[in-house]
């Protein structure tokens, strides 16, 4: 192969190094109006009066919407949210009202001047408040919400009660099996709520033009979903509702559905036909109404033999959704199911809660759940080992999932690449080599290991087109979103091997729901697999066309012939060759195209995951695997904690492009490192105590360690080339991984996140007081 | 409306500003030059630098009646041709550009860098650097990308 | 998070700066770098109508030697400025680090020492160098000129000396003793890029083991810079051994009042300054003189 495998440089880095990228933020239009919005501002409340006129008087406002502008709901599982707060707010940030104005001072002044009278209600601020009984209800009437299947799951409430969904998974015999352990341990460990922090925020901006089409330019990282819940929401038939996105300025989950900025801005547009509205949240904005990472509170109990064979893992996973349900299922389930562990695990129990509260509605976040529920089990895995006198890394290659293993889910796995990433992860860091305990400082070192495995969201169906031109350059037209994770380069990458064209010769084009075909969304760490999948069925089809059109021009059988380096040329006789232009243009007689169609359809692989036992011979198209070795210091008088070593190793089932799956791994991490060390936003009760960058911290450049990155590739039975996913999966174990440094350091076990220096030294002087 | 009269990436310019509005409105809504880019507003995440008189700045937090009769460099200014600057070009073959949005603040802080320390070691780099976020977390790479640059740049002298 | 509109006076001397701040009232504001009143501004936090800026009064900006071995700094030199001027490197390195190490390279390059020093936070890294080299500040407001020391200059969280309409013109730093020991301790267990939990400034001048002058100051512990005077007289005087050091170091736990927030507790604040104290101490009596 001759550009599949490659490290090609990625197709949208030098118009980004100039600063000539566009993307959401950078979408401009003559008269465009500025919209901005309106939060509540109190986490529970009744709206008793909501008055705009003052706002209306303010020169420049040309449009002015609230709750009452739009009666119906959307959401992705249960439709609880409204377009805009209707006669109730349920968080802080919650969306009350929209202006556009002929200027941002004109809308600022206008948001200023509306006035609300609330009538503020009991709030639920803690999930497991939220779960006992007598709890206000913050959709007391979820039971009547129109609910939709979604990946062959649908909620099932718990009537009068904050719960949305709950996940069952029940194999084996757990109650009984806990007899036949040697140990049986127990704990319970809790997850904060954590930041997207992309650097480019939510931007909308809509147009509703005289021919009563909506069309949106917008930062989202799935164009046709957000089209699909805004027709619905609107009651306009998709084809007059339009997505357009260009580049977008890391999403790792974010921008996806409604929310509240879409459904704000399209009522706006609405009320000024032909004129352009747009809405860009401020950092605030991002801090206070958007998503962010579910908060979790687990209980896990793992039962061993004596030699560290595991018998039973049984996990209990409340999941903080806040306000409004949204993709909150999918989390549960996924990660719910992963929470024991890539173990064999013949007694199994996971039960998995979504809870509403009064707190900000989290969304999927790169790792979908699995790092909250990897930071229980995974810092389990190594208090099972202490306990039985066993090196953790040989404890979990005595139970680890390999190839023909039957997974907690009731799958045969297969190309396992586990394994193999905590064997190089574990070389890396030298973790069975002596470890000089105390540095020359007199801190503490520790080394510690995690490893995961996740699925992907399945089943889906995915579209695209590979379009020849007359000069023989190709146009990819998919809905795959470019949000930094190089989906354009690589898939560049798979039409240019196909069609034996050089890659400056081959675009992507930006997403436009119009004109690239369905795909659910650029999340998941799909894209490679369906995408590139379609990519390289359509590109098969163009070359099936393109052959038999240039078999008639040239009066050769299609199969004697052969397309290399932009020509297509009769086997064995190389001077017999025509571009693939000529081929066109004979062919037509003029000019035209050649088009390909791919479809990616997973559901005849899938099967359904049954509701009460959470069996499924195969739940997930691929399986992503991922480890971490950590080695860390620890100050023992001040808990300082420094990560002076990591290795990060991801099976990305085949490389398609080395060097964009490094960026992959290596960024992981360095996001897992800020969740495991730094990142927490602070609450008291529902309001946000940090909504700023200067106490809210993330990582930097002098925070991140030499980082080891490792590429496993054990390739795929359905995969392009072998490829699966590559962009999440390393950032799942560090949170647990560090906890286990921190714990072979110190002896102290950190249970909820993130781990401070405070915490850490606040245990070492209670077990010195002891 | 005030009229600013400055220098942007060698060309003399004369822009409508409102008094109340910061460099990068001033760049991006008076100017059109879209390269720099707004992360926060409040100054912490450094995707707006530019550099004003030679000085790194934070446009989100620089008024823009303030830069009267200065010369400002953003992104756009940092190519001195139609080829790359060396610094853009080890940022591209490194890996070191993901979704780009910190990247202009990053090249801009970069250039500054080398223009003060030619040989920085790892820690000038890193600490330097250290105002700058990139979410995406590409830092191992962005650090390769300096590194290499400082490299070419010092050859070039 | 944009700006309130506002009226912006561009002075181009300190009389006139005053005079614009005095008849804009509360409603006006001194704006030097901006890198601290913008964000605030940008927050909602503070709505000036009028902004009197200054940044190019001619002169305010210098550095320059002073009589005796000291230096007179201009309030809006920025701390890139301080810390890169080879005249502060040679007289002050203590106050050229402290200066290095706030925020990062852009802040440095926009942020004044003035203005940060008016701007009363805690952990500002240049006031307890400031503090510890006992410096003074020259101000000027609609009653004149007056000089006030640094050590009475914070008054309270995010609180100064300043009286209204004033302007903070200069900062006058004493020579650094001969010989003298210095370290600015900067720690940030949160992240690596942080405000200082504890941001102790410390300079002794020994005699063999024996502390001839103990100057100890710290930011970010209490809820402004302060000088930690009884840590310093458990030194000054005495024999530099383990015990003495550890009786300073509780001095200084037992003389703050330790703020409560995000970052850490007060109690946490309280424990590291007593462990930082021994440690910077233990390692400049430790270290061959300066």
């Amino acid at each position: 192969m001759s550009v599949v495998g490659q490290s090609v440089v990625r197709t949208d880095a030098a118009a980004k190094v100039r600063g000539g990228a566009m993307y959401g933020v950078d979408v401009r239009f003559g008269g465009m109006l500025v919209g901005k919005t309106l939060r509540a501002g109190i986490p529970h409340a009744r709206i008793v009066h909501l008055d705009t006129s003052a706002a209306a008087k303010v020169p420049g406002v040309r449009a002015i919407v609230t709750g009452q502008d739009c009666s119906r709901r959307h959401g992705l599982f249960q439709k609880d949210q409204p377009a805009l707060a209707v006669d109730r707010v349920r968080y802080a940030g919650e969306v009350v009202a929209a202006v556009a104005a002929e200027d941002e001072d004109a809308a600022q002044e206008a948001i200023e001047r509306i006035v609300v009278d609330y009538e503020e209600l009991p709030g639920v601020f803690d999930m497991m408040a939220a779960v006992a009984p007598g709890a206000p209800l913050i959709h007391p009437d979820q039971m009547s919400y129109e609910r939709a299947q979604v990946t062959g799951l649908v909620l099932n409430p718990v009537p009068d009660s904050n719960i949305s969904y709950h996940f069952k998974l029940r194999r084996g015999d757990v109650e009984a099996a806990w007899s036949q352990c040697d140990l049986v341990v127990e704990d319970t460990f809790s997850t904060q709520f954590v930041q997207y922090a992309h650097l480019e925020p939510h931007v909308t901006v809509a147009l509703y033009d005289a021919g009563g089409v909506m069309t949106l330019w917008t930062s989202t990282m799935g164009p046709h979903t957000l089209r699909d819940m805004l027709a619905d929401l609107l009651q306009l038939p998709q084809q007059r509702v339009r997505v357009i996105t260009n580049m977008v300025g890391g999403g790792y989950g974010s921008k996806m559905y409604l929310r509240a900025i879409n459904p704000a801005a399209a009522l706006l547009a609405m009320k000024v036909p032909n004129r352009h509205v747009r809405i860009v949240f401020d950092r605030e904005d991002e801090f206070l109404t958007c998503a962010g990472r579910l908060p979790t509170r687990t209980t896990i109990k793992t039962g061993v033999k004596k030699d560290g064979t595991l018998v039973a893992r049984q996990s209990t996973i409340y999941w903080e959704k806040g306000a409004y349900a949204d993709i909150g299922a999918v989390i549960v389930r996924n990660a719910s199911y992963c929470s024991l562990g890539p173990y064999r695990i013949p007694h199994a129990r996971i039960d998995g809660y979504l809870v509403y509260t009064n707190r900000q509605p989290g969304g999927g976040f790169r790792g979908l759940g699995i790092p909250q529920v990897a930071w229980a089990g995974e810092q389990q895995v190594d208090r099972v080992a202490r306990e039985l006198g066993m090196n953790p890394l040989a404890l979990r290659r005595k139970n680890l999932l390999g190839e023909d293993d039957v997974s907690v889910t009731g799958e045969r796995m297969h190309r396992v690449g586990l394994g193999e990433c905590l064997e190089r992860v574990a070389t890396s860091i030298g973790y069975e080599t002596p470890l000089e305990r105390t540095a020359r400082s007199g801190a503490r070192r520790g080394r510690g290991l995690a490893c995961i495995l996740k699925s992907t969201l399945t089943p889906t169906a995915s579209f695209g087109f590979v379009k020849l031109n007359n000069d023989g350059s190709v146009d990819v037209i998919t809905s795959a979103v470019e949000h930094g994770q190089g989906a354009h380069t690589v898939l560049a990458q798979i039409a240019a091997e196909e069609l034996s064209v050089p890659m400056d010769k081959v675009r992507c084009v930006m997403p436009d729901t119009s004109v690239t075909p369905f795909d659910r969304s650029s999340t998941s760490s799909r894209t490679t697999f369906h995408m590139g999948l379609v990519v390289k069925k359509a590109s098969a089809d163009v070359r099936r066309q393109l052959l038999d059109m240039a078999g008639a021009v040239i009066e050769v059988d299609p199969r004697d012939l052969e397309m290399r380096d932009g020509a297509v040329a009769v086997r064995g006789a190389p001077d017999r060759e025509l571009s693939y232009g000529q081929v066109i243009a004979k062919f037509y007689g003029g000019p035209g195209t050649v088009l390909g169609k791919g479809v990616v359809n997973t559901k005849p692989l899938y099967d359904t995951m049954n509701a009460e036992t959470g069996q499924s011979s195969r739940p997930s198209i691929f399986w992503m695997y991922a480890a971490i070795g950590i080695e860390a210091e620890v100050d023992p008088d001040t808990g300082q904690l420094t990560v002076t070593r990591m290795a990060a190793a991801a099976d990305a089932g085949k490389a398609i492009n080395p060097l964009a799956c490094v960026q992959q791994i290596d960024g992981s991490a360095i996001m897992g490192l800020g969740m495991a060390m730094m990142e927490e936003v602070a609450f008291d009760g529902g309001r946000t105590l940090n909504p700023t960058f200067l106490d809210y911290k993330i990582p930097t450049t002098v925070d991140m360690p030499d980082t080891d990155v490792i590429i496993v590739e054990s390739g795929h039975d359905e995969g392009p080339y072998g490829a699966k996913g590559i962009g999440e999966s390393a950032l799942a174990p560090v949170p647990a991984a560090l906890g286990n440094a921190v714990y072979d350091a110190v002896g102290v076990q950190v249970k909820d996140l993130p781990i401070r220096a405070e915490k850490i030294y606040r245990a070492l002087r209670a077990s010195a007081d002891r | 409306m005030p009229v600013v009269e400055l220098t942007v990436n060698e060309r003399a310019v004369r822009v409508d500003v409102a008094g109340h509005w910061t460099l990068i409105q001033l760049l991006r809504d008076g100017l059109g030059l879209l390269g720099t880019k707004e992360g926060c507003g409040e100054g912490s995440c450094g995707a707006c630098t530019v550099l004003v008189d030679g000085r790194l700045t934070r446009a989100c937090l620089a008024l823009a009646v303030r830069a009267a009769g200065t010369r400002v460099t953003t992104i756009e200014g940092v190519a001195t041709d139609a080829a790359l600057h060396p610094i853009q070009d080890a940022f591209v073959r490194h890996g070191a550009i993901q979704c780009g949005f910190c990247t202009p603040g990053l090249v801009i802080t970069a250039k500054a860098l080398l223009d003060e320390h030619p040989r920085p070691t790892d820690h000038e780099i890193r600490e330097f650097l250290s105002g700058n976020f990139c979410r995406c977390a590409g830092y191992n790479l962005i650090l390769n990308a300096v590194r290499d640059a400082a490299g070419l740049l010092t050859e070039k002298r | 998070m944009i700006l309130r509109p506002f009226e912006y006076v561009e002075s181009k001397t300190v009389d006139e700066a005053v005079t614009a701040l005095r008849s804009g009232g509360d409603d006006a504001r001194v704006i030097a770098g901006g890198t601290a009143l913008v964000p605030l501004m940008k927050h909602s936090v503070l709505r000036p109508e009028r902004l009197v800026s200054i940044a190019r009064i001619p002169g305010l900006a210098d550095i320059a030697p002073a009589t005796a071995g000291g230096l007179s700094i201009g309030g809006v030199a920025t701390h890139w400025a301080v810390s890169h001027a080879k005249v502060v490197q040679e007289r002050s390195p203590l106050l050229a680090y402290a200066c290095g190490r706030v925020a990062s390279p852009t802040v440095r390059s926009m942020g004044t020492l003035g203005g940060n020093l008016c701007y009363g936070e805690s952990a500002s890294d240049p006031s307890p160098a400031l503090l510890a080299l006992r410096a003074t500040v020259r101000l000027h407001g609609p009653g004149g000129a007056r000089t006030v020391p640094i050590t009475e200059f914070f008054t309270g969280f995010y609180a100064t000396a300043l009286h209204e309409a004033e302007v903070l013109t200069r900062i006058d730093v004493p020579a650094m003793p001969a010989g003298a020991r210095w370290r600015y301790l900067k720690w940030t267990p949160r992240a690596q890029e942080d405000k200082a939990l504890v941001g102790l400034a410390a300079m002794l001048v020994l005699d063999g083991r024996r502390c001839r002058l103990a100057r100890l100051a710290v930011g970010g512990v209490g809820a402004s810079p302060m000088v930690l005077a009884r840590a310093e007289a458990a030194l000054r005087d005495h024999e530099l051994d383990e015990a003495t050091i550890a009786r300073a170091a509780d001095a200084a736990a037992g003389e703050v009042e330790p703020m409560d927030d995000l970052q850490g507790t007060a109690e946490y604040r309280r424990d590291m300054l007593r462990v930082w104290v021994r440690r910077v101490v233990t390692g400049l009596t430790e270290e061959r003189a300066a």
